[in-house]
């Protein structure tokens, strides 16, 4: 039986869908290699955020100071003219199927999905290349209702 | 940190190579639209290329999985078309030599039975059949246990040889 699924001919995707792979590929920027489990996965952004909120006071304080440089704020007076940080913000999302279950009191199930997101923000000053991040992950348990068949 | 081994684009890439008929195939059992289906292979490498960090496990079955969410995504939008995953007789490039008339008919009645199936195990037969994954990279990909993958490719397997002897 196998072998007969095996024999019949497929249709075969176009070339176009190797040139799409071929260019997302290309553009794609590189993806981190380290693998981090679930818990990491959780513990880890918030270091990040917590060191995150850390360096965007540092950074208000010493914007409010005088500038990224460090120069104290006689050296650099018109806080006006320094150029505003660039801001780039960026969000991943993830939603994976979870199994169905039955909630105490209800009669239909529900299929649980697990939604992660990260977004992360980055502050980078033109002049200096100074830049900071701050990530922000979020995780949560949805609970759809499924469908009966 | 810049983590210079292994660069999970090229694996990627050769994923795609090794595997492209059989992530279009899965993708075309879901929406049974070629076009379409290009476009959930295409939106599940934009998600992996979205991806932070490379995910766990087997990356393989993940793309196998990524590539079916795509597709049940794009089937939320718009119900699913009515094309096969089969090339049809004018589709073939060279004549078949099931071409004679009891195998041609074997060959209709199989793909017939084939799309009958439950998509569970309809897509098991894709993964395994078609794209040559092991029963452990399917249940990773779909998130079942080892053995509810297993009984399901071997239901779906009873269920078309019942179909093809009672034709014999």
């Amino acid at each position: 039986m196998e072998d007969q699924l095996r024999r019949q001919p497929l249709r075969r995707p176009g070339v176009q869908l190797d040139e799409r792979i071929e260019a997302l590929l290309e553009a794609a920027p590189e993806i981190a290699t380290r693998n981090e489990s679930p818990v990491r996965w959780r513990i880890v952004p918030w270091m990040m955020a917590g060191s995150g909120f850390t360096a965007a006071a540092a950074v208000a304080v010493m914007a409010w100071m005088g500038g990224f440089d460090g120069s104290s704020a006689t050296q650099r007076p018109m806080i006006a003219s320094v150029p505003a940080p660039v801001e780039i913000t960026e969000t991943w999302t993830t939603v994976e199927p979870g199994e169905l279950i039955y909630l105490e009191g209800e009669s239909e199930p529900v299929r649980t999905a697990h939604y992660q997101s990260v977004q992360q923000t980055r502050w980078i000053d033109p002049q200096t290349r100074a830049r900071i991040e701050l990530t922000i992950p979020d995780e949560q348990v949805l609970l759809i209702p499924a469908e009966a068949y | 940190v810049t983590v210079e081994e292994p660069c999970v684009k090229q694996e990627l890439a050769g994923i795609y190579v090794e595997h492209r008929q059989g992530l279009f195939t899965l993708a075309l059992s879901i929406v049974r639209d070629p076009e379409r289906a290009q476009d959930a292979v295409h939106d599940a490498f934009a998600r992996l290329c979205r991806t932070a960090h490379r995910p766990t496990g087997d990356l393989t079955a993940y793309v196998f999985a990524a590539v079916r969410n795509a597709a049940i995504d794009i089937c939320r939008r718009s119900p699913p078309g009515t094309v096969s995953i089969f090339e049809t007789e004018g589709d073939s490039p060279e004549p078949s030599p099931a071409a004679q008339v009891a195998e041609h008919e074997r060959d209709q009645l199989v793909r017939r039975e084939l799309e009958k199936l439950p998509d569970a195990q309809k897509q098991v037969i894709m993964m395994k059949i078609y794209g040559e994954l092991t029963f452990e990279q399917i249940a990773q990909s779909l998130g079942e246990p080892l053995q509810t993958v297993a009984s399901r490719y071997r239901r779906a397997l009873a269920r078309l040889r019942e179909t093809m002897e009672s034709f014999v």
